[in-house]
């Protein structure tokens, strides 16, 4: 785990710090703009961590990574936790951007938005990751719109069954946040076994 | 133990399969994997590392499945290189040996140092920016420096003009003095592969014609000249490969099993494995 933070943190610094810039900038730039939704943060913070993914892979951390004596469940393991990180900081713009936009919400009503966005951000990752490591790191596309999809098909469903239910949900960010990364940690071990399974394909 | 066994390997893609490679490798032994582009030489290493999933077969590496849990352990003691692109553009000797000692417990720092110095190497160019000998030396440095005792090389010194190439096998040389280090070199530069190897693998469209020592098959293979009537009266066990001209053939043949009055001539290995893969039966 440490060689995969020392590659991400070090080495790979300028990358890391990209990324974390422009998500934050994406998350925290919409809410204090005075856009509404949550759509724009969601796009960017998924496609980002993805695209870099499919950087890394190309540059040839994947092959070097299956080379090493690093478990799968270490280096799968690291890219979740610098995901979560992500999906926390990005959920902290969100909720600073709140804090940012006119009228001025409470604060309550950041720290929710902030959850909320944290709690699906999480949930999307959690599709996301493990369809990666399936279809292969330099797949991002259909990884992406297998997400996406999947995103678009819950909620509708969600909404037909009950709307005001739907939308009520934002009420209940705690809840919401607690789901949100019980399904990302579940996700974990199926990311671990598809990259194994996987190797260099 | 042995470093390698290996039995029944196959692997299959669409036009092309790795055909049921069957193999043991004794410790302390250089293994020359040779074959044209397109053998199966990297697939093979690739499946004895588990980098790709096999079809069929077993592998055990240093006594040990390399599908089984206890095979991370053993990776500690396996040194990779691959065909060039084998590490991140973007990663710095210096990053890299960082990198390792985060990795392997037994990571020997001086080693590398060591290693860059007689390489020249410099510290803080992008792997991108080497020249590709030096990225081979990179590859090479970082493999030999965690006390390996299984070097597997994929076309290490493919690429690599004469004195590089010269200073790596003997490299590798030095490498296999202890008698539990074993090295596995695939390459199709058969005249570097008969400097250092103590044994031979020929693969061809996928199948292991031969595996042999190399000593051994330079013993047992001779070339003759003869005319196509004299080829006629040999016995076709005793021809492992015909190159027919205008002028007569030449056959690669085995010593003991024609008659005394052909003049035969000494061959080298690459003799050897162009006339098994140009025709003529299997050793």
């Amino acid at each position: 785990m440490r060689a995969l933070l020392y590659k991400d943190l070090v080495v790979n610094w300028s990358n890391t710090l990209l990324l974390w810039a422009v998500a934050g900038l994406a998350c925290l730039l919409p809410p204090w703009l005075g856009l509404e939704g949550l759509l724009l943060p969601l796009v960017f913070g998924l496609t980002l961590p993805l695209l870099l993914f499919s950087q890394e892979a190309k540059e040839g951390w994947y092959q070097l990574l299956l080379q090493l004596p690093l478990a799968p469940r270490a280096v799968v393991g690291a890219r979740y936790l610098e995901a979560a990180l992500l999906c926390l900081w990005m959920g902290a713009c969100y909720g600073l951007g709140q804090a940012l936009s006119r009228p001025r919400p409470g604060l309550g009503a950041c720290l929710a938005a902030g959850a909320l966005a944290v709690a699906i951000l999480l949930a999307l990752h959690a599709v996301a990751l493990p369809l990666l490591y399936a279809f292969g790191p330099g797949e991002i596309l259909p990884a992406l719109l297998a997400t996406l999809g999947l995103a678009a098909v819950v909620s509708w469903l969600a909404l037909s069954i009950d709307e005001a239910a739907f939308f009520g949900l934002a009420g209940h960010p705690l809840p919401l946040l607690g789901a949100g990364a019980a399904l990302f940690l579940v996700s974990l071990p199926v990311a671990v076994g598809r990259y194994a399974r996987r190797g260099w394909g | 133990m042995n470093a390698i066994e290996c039995r029944d390997l196959t692997k299959s893609y669409r036009g092309f399969t790795l055909d049921h490679v069957s193999f043991t490798l004794p410790t302390g032994c250089i293994l020359g994997l040779v074959g044209e582009n397109g053998a199966g030489k990297s697939t093979t290493l690739k499946l004895l590392m588990n980098a790709i999933s096999r079809d069929e077969g077993q592998v055990s590496l240093l006594g040990v499945d390399n599908q089984s849990p206890e095979f991370l352990q053993t990776k500690q003691d396996i040194g990779v290189v691959l065909d060039e692109a084998c590490l991140p553009e973007v990663i710095t000797p210096r990053e890299l040996g960082k990198l390792m000692a985060l990795t392997y417990t037994r990571w020997d720092q001086g080693a590398y140092e060591n290693y860059l110095a007689r390489f020249a190497m410099p510290r803080d160019k992008k792997f991108k920016e080497l020249s590709r000998g030096m990225k081979m030396k990179l590859a090479i440095a970082a493999a030999l420096s965690h006390n390996a005792k299984l070097l597997l090389l994929d076309e290490a010194t493919s690429g690599l003009d004469p004195m590089v190439r010269d200073e790596v096998l003997d490299v590798f040389n030095d490498f296999t003095r202890e008698e539990d280090h074993t090295v596995v070199l695939s390459s199709h530069i058969v005249s570097d592969l008969e400097k250092i190897c103590d044994y031979i693998a020929f693969l061809h469209r996928g199948k292991l014609v031969l595996f042999e020592e190399k000593d051994r098959l330079l013993e047992e293979y001779a070339i003759v000249k003869l005319s196509p009537q004299q080829l006629q009266e040999l016995d076709p066990a005793a021809v492992a490969g015909v190159k027919e001209g205008p002028y007569g053939a030449e056959a690669l043949v085995r010593r003991g099993r024609i008659p005394a009055q052909f003049v035969t001539e000494h061959t080298n290995l690459e003799d050897i494995i162009l006339f098994l893969a140009k025709g003529g039966e299997g050793a």
